[in-house]
């Protein structure tokens, strides 16, 4: 079993889940689908236009400005969620690392109980909810099905469980085939280092976008990691591969943490640019930080994605 | 003035420098760290060593290099490097005890500026002069130096024998050394520098001081020669200041030699020009022959390029010659040769001795003219002496009766006969006086021969007391008393060695003189003998003339002399082993400005006088048989005795290195080359280098406590 910590799920019950984009499911209930339809909740208006229908015209502006409008209105139905769980090798690092990692320190342990406690909720929510590993060893499933009830929740803890760090993630491609995989518009989370190069995955985020999906990045890092907060010089190697470099940590810090700024910047310009949201996560947070920011969110950011036009 | 150097102390050190192999290897190696780390953000660390490699590329060369100096300044350090610059001259007076030394050589004369020549002795001689220069700057010095310092003077030229103190000892009156600064008056003298050091050192007293020395360093081995005073002035603590004088341009023409040679008519004269330093130009030459008639000649002289050799003498520089055709005859005498040069007019003009030129002249002196000229006591002898008649060929004879007989110059007459003259007394001085200077006197002998006048007249010409005239055979006999052969190993003979001796032989005297035997005091010897040893001819030197006495006649009184073949070549070899060849030759002598000249005198019991070119007399100095003068000038010097003709002549010529302007090894140099150390000032860089690495090691170590975060 998963050690859950009592007080982080005391704290994610008491939250919601507000989901930003309207579905087409049939499950209508506390989401906002981003697809328009016969909806209470009043959007914006937008010129007639021959098609639409009559019954959404505003006659009352007709009659002041002589001008037809139609009232838009937004849906709320089911969400269907995808975790996406990077666990390559890089994830595997921190103060620890081979074997399955502890699940509080290293970035895969964080991880872990972070897509584990999202799973939880959006289970108690009723969401459905499914589940993409990239990377990693001893992986059961490497992708499940979004869908419902306390059977599928204990795949998902089963395959988060016992999932290894290792090898490379390609997130590029994984987000790619999660992409694939996905029926209608839903949300995608991504829990990952996001140590590949943007040019990698950045077209893979710009096609979820473009299929409505509203993308969620959380991206975990390892503060210490990330300062080289090492006493001693090393041979720095990464568990994914390559030649190790000969470093001394106090000779290049600072230059270290330009190139962690430059890079930190890169990786959210690329998320936002296509609506995607991201959420720093430090590793030496508590768990409740990242899921309050992550559920809480979501309505601030209730508008029109450009794509619905 | 010594150049820069360097150096080190402990120069074996250097082979520590193998230590900076150290940093180099440890570069090169680049010790990777052990540990390993797994690390989660490599991809980071990629970019961040694609962004820190362009600095390292500068960076690590730079680390190198600083440890490898590093180490190197450690190494230098430990060899003692130091750094060898001249020393900055200490301000003049500064020990108390100064000398100015002023170079008023005839080279000082050199004009700077091309100006017209000025005219030695003049009030305002030597203007635009170096030694004007050098006596202004010598004068400004003198006024510079600190109150209480004690200063003293010399004249590289002027005194006696060259150097001499302005000042007989160091003053504190500088005004006063001023003045004998400003007195100094430019002269034909050498370079005697180091005469003037050994005066300069003398007042010095053995005490450290200051030795200034104004001059221009001009002539060959002048400086070189300055080495013992030099050392022994260091060796007191002294020091040798040079102030060089010199012109802008050093050019100078002079007639560095003449020579008389044979030739067309009188001969010729080679008149040889040197040319010192850059450049030729035209030289108009001028020979002035002794009777005042004078020849010009043009020609082109180059110079010598800088630097010479130190120590030539004469350097072969480019010479030019010019050949003057000697009119047939002239007087001997002191001539000049001289050219125009307007930079350096005091050595332009040298004086040399022509020899006479042309027939040689002869005085016979007749004591028996007879009634007609065949009856004549010299008919033959004129005959001999002149056979062909006075064609300006051979010997001139110049016949006259005893009263007849004024003065006997030597220049004018080589050979005297005095032939069967009854009293010699009236001519005795004269003849005395012609044979000290170098005249030939032979003295026939004849019945007017009274040897008691003669004994008293001329016993000091005499080989021999005379005796009366006694018959070699009886008169009613045919013939006479016949002449030995001569001895060709005399010089009078040799020229009979060829043939001819025999002829002597055939000669028969029937009368002759005899002689008293010969005093040991007298320097006089028989050159020809009767068969049996009776002298018949009888040689006596006295002074640099030499008087020869006949026991026969030059007629046919006594013998048939006169009429045999031998006769004529005897007589004209007479005349020329008398002073046909060297008549006056012994007389001339050629001197140098500021060089004692040494003449020996005919006789002691003679006070000569010796006069310079404008006939003032000269102070002498006697030593037994010498005269001993220092010309102070160039000039034809004459040496006379009171009331007598001249006895020598001397042409006294400037120094010759004086002409040589060039450049030459200076006292700077000398000095240097004598103590390098002294003109050097030691800067020991190893306190620097062990600093300079310790900065290094401290920035390291700066550099590295940052980087640490320290």
């Amino acid at each position: 079993m998963i050690p859950w910590d009592p007080e982080v799920l005391s704290r994610i019950r008491r939250l919601a889940l507000v989901a930003r984009h309207a579905v087409q499911g049939v499950l209508h209930g506390e989401h906002s689908s981003r697809a328009l339809g016969p909806s209470v909740e009043f959007v914006d208006y937008k010129a007639y236009t021959p098609g639409d229908p009559v019954r959404d015209v505003d006659w009352r502006v007709w009659a002041r400005t002589d001008r037809l409008v139609v009232r838009r209105y937004q849906a709320e139905s089911h969400l269907p969620v995808v975790l996406v769980l990077d666990a390559s090798g890089d994830m595997a690092t921190g103060t620890a690392g081979g074997g399955r990692p502890p699940l509080d320190t290293s970035k895969a342990g964080y991880a872990l109980c972070l897509t584990a406690t999202l799973a939880w909720y959006l289970h108690l929510r009723g969401e459905p909810t499914g589940l993409a590993v990239l990377g990693g060893d001893d992986v059961p499933w490497r992708a499940l099905q979004p869908r419902t009830g306390r059977r599928h929740l204990g795949s998902i803890l089963g395959v988060l469980a016992s999932v290894r760090p290792a090898g490379r993630a390609e997130l590029g491609r994984g987000l790619t085939r999660v992409a694939a995989g996905l029926e209608r518009r839903s949300m995608v989370v991504l829990a990952s280092d996001l140590m590949e190069e943007v040019a990698g995955w950045a077209p893979a985020l710009d096609a979820l976008g473009r299929r409505r999906t509203d993308v969620r990045v959380l991206h975990l890092y390892d503060p210490r990691e990330l300062d080289l907060a090492f006493p001693r010089a090393a041979r720095f190697f990464s568990p994914e591969g390559g030649a190790p470099v000969a470093l001394d940590p106090a000779g290049v810090r600072e230059d270290f943490r330009g190139v962690v700024r430059a890079w930190m910047h890169e990786v959210k310009e690329a998320v936002t640019a296509w609506q995607g949201r991201y959420l720093p996560v430090p590793t030496d947070r508590p768990l409740t930080d990242p899921l309050f920011r992550l559920l809480s969110g979501g309505s601030r950011r209730r508008r029109v994605a450009p794509h619905a036009a | 003035m010594t150049g820069w150097g360097f150096g080190f102390v402990a120069a074996g050190a250097l082979a520590l420098a193998v230590l900076a192999l150290g940093p180099l290897l440890a570069h090169l190696a680049r010790q990777s760290p052990v540990e390993r780390r797994a690390f989660g953000a490599m991809m980071l660390i990629e970019r961040l060593a694609r962004r820190i490699r362009r600095r390292r590329r500068i960076q690590d060369p730079a680390l190198l290099a600083v440890r490898l100096l590093t180490v190197l300044l450690v190494v230098a350090a430990v060899a003692r490097p130091e750094l060898r610059v001249p020393d900055t001259a200490p301000r003049i007076g500064g020990a108390g005890r100064v000398v100015v030394v002023l170079d008023n050589s005839l080279s000082m004369s050199l004009e700077e500026t091309g100006a017209l020549p000025a005219l030695l002795g003049a009030a305002d001689a030597g203007e635009g002069t170096l030694l004007a220069r050098a006596r202004r700057e010598a004068v400004d010095l003198v006024g510079a130096l600190p109150p209480g310092a004690r200063v003293g003077a010399v004249a590289v030229a002027g005194g006696e024998e060259g150097p001499e103190r302005l000042l007989p000892t160091l003053v504190d009156d500088h005004g006063r050394v001023a003045r004998a600064l400003e007195a100094v008056q430019p002269t034909w003298a050498g370079t005697d520098l180091a005469g003037a050091l050994r005066e300069a050192r003398a007042l010095l007293g053995g005490e450290p001081g200051e030795v200034v020395v104004f001059t221009d360093e001009a002539g060959p081995g002048t400086v070189t020669a300055t080495v013992p005073e030099i050392e022994r002035i260091l060796a007191a603590g002294g020091r040798v200041l040079p102030r060089v004088v010199r012109a802008a341009s050093s050019r100078n023409v002079t007639v560095a030699s003449v020579a008389h040679g044979g030739g067309i008519e009188g001969g010729s004269l080679r008149v040889g020009l040197a040319g010192y330093g850059e450049g030729s130009e035209e030289a108009a030459v001028t020979v002035t022959l002794p009777d005042g008639s004078r020849m010009t000649a043009f020609t082109q002289v180059s110079g010598c390029p800088e630097p010479i050799s130190e120590g030539t003498a004469l350097p072969a520089c480019e010479r030019a010659d010019v050949l003057f055709t000697v009119p047939p005859e002239v007087p001997g005498g002191v001539a000049t040769a001289s050219l125009e040069d307007d930079r350096l007019t005091s050595d332009d003009t040298r004086w040399f001795h022509l020899p006479r030129v042309g027939p040689s002249r002869v005085l016979v002196v007749d004591g028996d003219p007879g009634p007609t000229p065949i009856q004549s006591e010299v008919y033959f002898l004129e005959r001999a002496l002149a056979p062909w008649g006075n064609q300006g060929m051979g010997v001139t004879p110049e016949v006259t009766a005893p009263d007849g007989v004024t003065s006997l110059d030597p220049e004018r007459y080589r050979v005297v006969f005095l032939a069967n003259v009854s009293d010699p007394r009236p001519l005795a001085d004269a003849l005395s006086a012609f044979v000290r200077a170098g005249g030939g006197l032979v003295i026939t002998g004849g019945d007017n021969v009274t040897p008691e006048r003669y004994n008293a007249a001329l016993s000091t010409l005499l080989p021999a007391p005379l005796r009366r005239a006694r018959n070699l055979v009886s008169f009613e006999v045919e013939g006479g008393l016949p002449l030995a052969f001569p001895d060709t190993g005399l010089d009078l003979f040799a020229p009979f060695a060829r043939g001819g001796r025999a002829g002597f032989a055939a000669v028969r005297t029937r009368r002759a003189l005899t002689f008293d035997p010969v005093p040991e005091e007298v320097e006089a010897r028989t050159l020809l003998a009767f068969e049996g040893g009776l002298p018949f001819l009888l040689e006596r030197t006295v002074g640099r003339g030499r008087v020869l006495v006949l026991a026969g006649t030059v007629d046919l009184a006594w013998g048939d002399l006169p009429l045999q073949a031998v006769f004529l070549p005897f007589v004209q070899r007479l005349v020329a082993f008398l002073g046909g060849e060297s008549a006056g030759g012994t007389a001339r002598f050629d001197g140098t400005v500021g060089e004692p000249v040494s003449i020996p005198l005919p006789g002691p019991s003679h006070r000569p006088r010796v006069t310079d070119p404008d006939g003032h007399a000269v102070s002498t100095r006697g030593i037994p048989g010498w005269i001993r003068f220092t010309p102070r000038r160039p000039g034809s010097y004459t040496v006379s005795i009171e009331g007598g003709p001249p006895i020598a002549w001397v042409a006294v010529n400037p120094p010759a290195p004086e002409s040589d302007v060039r450049r030459q090894t200076g006292l700077a140099e000398v000095e240097a080359a004598i103590d390098p150390t002294r003109l050097t000032r030691r800067v020991a860089l190893g306190p620097a280098a062990f600093a300079g690495a310790l900065l290094l090691l401290l920035a390291q170590a700066a550099a590295g406590w940052r980087r640490l975060g320290g």
